[in-house]
Formats: C-alpha cells, sequence, structure tokens
C-alpha cells in the first residue's frame, strides 16, 4: 500500500474519533457532569461547526487537497475545479450574503479569525 | 412563519382541535431521521437526537422498513385528560401543549399515552411533546421522500386505516 | 437546443473526480451542450441549512441560481442533495412572494441578477426525458452483463418512485445490469444522520447495505449522489480500519460503490483509464474491471 494510502487512512480515522468526541458533547450527557450549565449562546450545532467554518473559508464543503489534486490530475481533469475553489470572487460575494443575513452573529462566527467564539 | 394549521371545533364534545394532522406512511420513509434532527434543532438548538419530540423505530419485523412514533394532538388525548396539574392544554388552534411552568415531571402523560409521545428532557424535570412548530412542522418540510405529510384529520383516519389493512 | 450548465457541488470535484470526467464524457457522447457552471459555492446543504436558517438557505441556494441565470444555461444537478436545494428554493421562490422579495434585495445587494427563468433539471432528467432511453441504449456498444444492487438516495424520492428512482433503474437495464433487489433499497445512506448520531449511521446504513450486496454476489452497488457518495467513502474507510484493526476481512469493503456516469461510459466504450476510474476509490474497482474484461 502507498505511502498517501495509508496516509488517507489515518485520515479518516481521525476523522471518526473526531466525529465521536463531537456527538459525544450532547447536551443530554453534558447535563450530568455540569448539572448548572446553562446552553452557549451559539445557535450552531456542535457537530456541524466544521463544515460550517471551511464553508465560510472555502465556500463549499470541501477543500482541494493535494491528493485531490493529483486525482483530478490522473482522471484528465483541470487540477482546480471551476468552482468556487477557482473563482475566489464567489466565496467573497457568500461572505457578503452570509454577514447581511446575520448568520455569523447567530452563529458567533469570527470571520476575521475564522472560528467560533463558543 | 406561515401557520398551515387552522383550529377545527367538535361540537359533541365542545373543544378545539387542530384541524390537520401527521400522517407517516413507512413504505416511503427511508430512515433518515431528518424529521428528528430538524425538530431537535428547532426547539433545542441541538443535533442530539434525544430532543427530538418525534422518534423514528426501525421495524423488528421487517428490516428496512421505519416507522415513526409521532404525536396526533388527539380528539380525545389521554396525556390531558391524565394530567394530575393540568399542565397539558388545548391552545387556541388546537395543539395539545404541555406547559413547561405547571409541569411537575410525574410523567403519567407519557404512561397514558398510548404510543408514550410526551417524553422527559433530558435537562430539566418535566415533560415535552410536539407542538407542531405553532403551526408549520419543520419536520414535514425536511421530509423529503414524503413520508410525512400533514393532512386534514378525516383524509388522515382513511389513510391510516389503509396502512393498517382496511381497519379503522 | 439547451445548454446546460453543470452543477459540481461540494464533493464531486474532491472526491469523485472520476465521476465528473466521466460524466463529461457522456453528455459528449450523447451530444448534449453541456458545461460545467461556474464559480459555485455548496448548493446549500439542504439537511443543515434549512433547519439551522430557512432564509439563509433559501437565499445561498438562490446564489447559485443566479449563477445559472447569468451564464444562460439549464442548471443540471447529479447529486440529490443539490438538486433538492434547488428544485425546493424555485418552487418557494415562485409560489411565495415574500420570500422572493427578500432574496431578490439580498442578490441585489451583492449584485447578482434575481433568478427568475432559470430551469433546474436532475441529471437523470437531462439523460431518460431529454435524451431519452432510445439513444441510450443506441448508444451502447457492449452490455455490461454485470450484477448490482442500487442506492437511488432519499431526495430523489421527491417526485415519486415512477420517476427519478424508474429512471435509475431504466438506465441500469439498458446498459445491461441486472439489479438486485433488496430490503434495504430505500433506506438513507445516513449522510446526515452521522452529525447526530455517526455509529448508527455507519454500522445501521452503510454497512448494512454493503454487507447484503456482497451477501448476494453483486459486483457492485450503483449510485448517482455524490452526497451519498460521500457517505459511503467515509463509512467504508471507517470500516476498513476498523476491520483490518480486528484483522478480519471486511465484507461491506468488497463491494465497490460506481457511479451510473462511470457505467454509462464504460457501456459507451470508454475505457476505465479514459476518466481514471481508478485512482482515489474508497474500494478499489479491479475485480469488477477483471470480469467486465472477460466478458
Amino acid at each position: 500500500m502507498s505511502e498517501r494510502a495509508s496516509g488517507a487512512k489515518l485520515h479518516w480515522l481521525r476523522l471518526l474519533k473526531a466525529a465521536e468526541r463531537l456527538t459525544k458533547t450532547k447536551l443530554s450527557e453534558e447535563i450530568q457532569v455540569h448539572p448548572w450549565r446553562r446552553p452557549l449562546p451559539s445557535e450552531a450545532p456542535p457537530p456541524a461547526k466544521p463544515a460550517l467554518a471551511r464553508d465560510y473559508e472555502v465556500g463549499l464543503v470541501y477543500p482541494v487537497t493535494d491528493e485531490a489534486i493529483e486525482a483530478r490530475a490522473a482522471c484528465g481533469l483541470p487540477k482546480i475545479p471551476p468552482t468556487a475553489h477557482l473563482y475566489r470572487d464567489s466565496v467573497y460575494e457568500k461572505r457578503r450574503l452570509l454577514e447581511a443575513l446575520g448568520v455569523l452573529k447567530r452563529f458567533q462566527f469570527n470571520g476575521i479569525e475564522r472560528r467560533f467564539k463558543y | 412563519m406561515e401557520a398551515v394549521i387552522a383550529p377545527l371545533h367538535v361540537e359533541q364534545l365542545n373543544i378545539t382541535v387542530t384541524d390537520k394532522i401527521l400522517v407517516h406512511d413507512p413504505s416511503k420513509c427511508t430512515g433518515c431521521c431528518q424529521c428528528m434532527i430538524a425538530c431537535a434543532y428547532k426547539h433545542f438548538k441541538t443535533f442530539d437526537l434525544e430532543y427530538a419530540l418525534l422518534q423514528v423505530h426501525e421495524d423488528p419485523l421487517q428490516p428496512g422498513r421505519f416507522i415513526n412514533a409521532h404525536c396526533s394532538h388527539c380528539v380525545h388525548a389521554m396525556c390531558l385528560a391524565a394530567c394530575p396539574k393540568e399542565a397539558i392544554y388545548r391552545d387556541e388552534n388546537g395543539i395539545v401543549r404541555i406547559s413547561p411552568l405547571k409541569c411537575v415531571g410525574c410523567g403519567i402523560c407519557s404512561y397514558a399515552c398510548p404510543i408514550s409521545i410526551p417524553k422527559k428532557h433530558p435537562r430539566l424535570n418535566i415533560y415535552m411533546k410536539c407542538d407542531l412548530c405553532d403551526g408549520d412542522p419543520v419536520c414535514v418540510k425536511m421530509c423529503s421522500a414524503e413520508a410525512l405529510k400533514l393532512l386534514p384529520r378525516e383524509e388522515a383516519f382513511k389513510i391510516v386505516a389503509e396502512l393498517r389493512g382496511g381497519s379503522p | 437546443m439547451k445548454r446546460y450548465g453543470y452543477f459540481l457541488g461540494c464533493v464531486m470535484p474532491v472526491k469523485m473526480p472520476w465521476a465528473e470526467k466521466a460524466v463529461m464524457l457522456v453528455a459528449k457522447h450523447l451530444g448534449l451542450h453541456f458545461d460545467y457552471l461556474r464559480g459555485t459555492t455548496c448548493c446549500i446543504r439542504p439537511g443543515v441549512w434549512k433547519p439551522l436558517d430557512y432564509d439563509a438557505w433559501l437565499t445561498l441556494t438562490s446564489y447559485n441560481l443566479a449563477l445559472a441565470e447569468e451564464q444562460e444555461v439549464v442548471l443540471v444537478d447529479s447529486c440529490n442533495g443539490c438538486w433538492i436545494s434547488h428544485y425546493e428554493t424555485l418552487q418557494e421562490l415562485r409560489e411565495n412572494s415574500e420570500k422572493r422579495e427578500m432574496v431578490a434585495s439580498y442578490l441585489k445587494g451583492i449584485g447578482k441578477p434575481f433568478p427568475e427563468h432559470v430551469e433546474v433539471r436532475h441529471f437523470l432528467q437531462v439523460l431518460y426525458e431529454d435524451v431519452g432511453l432510445e439513444k441510450i441504449k443506441r448508444k451502447v456498444k457492449r452490455k455490461l452483463n454485470l450484477r448490482a444492487t442500487r442506492h437511488i438516495g432519499c431526495h430523489a424520492r421527491k417526485l415519486g418512485d415512477d420517476v427519478l428512482p424508474r429512471y435509475f433503474d431504466e438506465i441500469l437495464e439498458a446498459l445491461g445490469v441486472e439489479i438486485i433487489d433488496t430490503p434495504y433499497d430505500k433506506m438513507c445512506c445516513g449522510l446526515l444522520l452521522f452529525l447526530a448520531d455517526p455509529e448508527r449511521s455507519v454500522y445501521e446504513r452503510v454497512e448494512r447495505k454493503l454487507n447484503y450486496a456482497y451477501e448476494q454476489e453483486a459486483d457492485f452497488c450503483a449510485l448517482i449522489c455524490s452526497g451519498c457518495y460521500d457517505q459511503f467513502d467515509r463509512a467504508v474507510r471507517i470500516l476498513r480500519k476498523e476491520a483490518e484493526a480486528k484483522g478480519e476481512l471486511p465484507k461491506a469493503c468488497s463491494v465497490p460503490v460506481v457511479h451510473l456516469a462511470e457505467l454509462m461510459a464504460l457501456a459507451f466504450g470508454y475505457k476505465p483509464e479514459d476518466f481514471g476510474m481508478q485512482h482515489l476509490r474508497c474500494t478499489p474497482v479491479d475485480r469488477l474491471l477483471a470480469k467486465l474484461q472477460g466478458c
């Protein structure tokens, strides 16, 4: 098995762990540990946060990785797809829309630091 | 938000019920649980399924077939009749609700309901149940397969009777 | 002649470039005026955004519709999630004047036109309704003679089982694929459930589907939706990793998940190398290709 493939495997294992961790902090379970904790003010549910942050960053759910660039070239496709990955103006327009809609404020997402406040 | 539910007066009992109720068709359900996730988010801002006010279960006799347990806002609401603290009431649209201020968390409503729809709040000692999202249920909007529908009561009874194999 | 703008979405360009290439090859082969819809952002994910913020979902989806309006193309989706987002948004904008005004004002704020004349089509609709099954059958150079289970996806059932699911089956059969019916045909892939209950979405959805396909000796599992592929890909990688740690043979990981466009390309006489079929796959397709060459 190639080095790249084993790297991808590790990535997927990390992803599973991350998903388990995110979904383990369920409000129903958390309350047993912190009975008096108030709900956090962000309206973004924790499992969706990584995808929402990436969405703000690249305009789509997944960034184009080196592995994807390599595979796209092997398939006879342009290295960067003609989506918001290539047309960066779309990303800026989307960010303006997100700001105008008040979504960033509701989710307590800091657009400059690219992270959720809570 | 646009309310799609209207009050319907039942003269014999002198009560007001909702004109439409949720109906689930198991033959169309794909078990995606989008209804549960949207419900939990709508009411509690979480994707935690413990908070969903309706439940999708796989049929133990037929794998791959799913059934949905949801509140029907019954004309003869057993939960309402059983509540010792009068915490369960019908609002002006006929939606059967639990008042979180009056509920003492005894759980009798859950025992009285034929399918145990009222469930205990995971954080608080109160019971909670479907409120039809104040007249525009999000679960119906989320169901792409159109297994969950909001239908007038009479039509819903007919469909449920058909699903049961002819017996109403 | 209609000009089509293909909406790539998030998953296809990054995780299934072979399907992207195959779609373009097949569309050209069928004589369609088919190109990319350029500059698209996420569709935007209906399962997440609709409950999170309905107005934001409408507006951000309309952004992609506005791009189609600008580029004067019919928007084509092969991902069911993208299609349902575009289809439902368009329906809502046509029926609800309040939402229409709201979306128009947001789009005006960034200098985009309101999607007044846009048409949204599923790739299956383009194939079955615009091209026609007869033409597809005529283009088939060699029947595939393979057995497969299929996964159509939840959102494709929006128009009823007699529309997109039937188109999918009939096209598969036209390519010479023998469809194996399973009790899990209707069951969801568990994509959104992964955010709420990852274990259930991996073990009670994808694993069961693929295990059944393995037990029925299916050569592959066919699908059309990139969103579903995302979930299959993720789940298979997780299952393989776990199975390898236990030293067991991963059953579910032996059945490759194949996109309809790839099958069409193969049946039309293209070689697997023409669209890079073997690259970046969650399950290798070597056995499938060996069987195909043996036919």
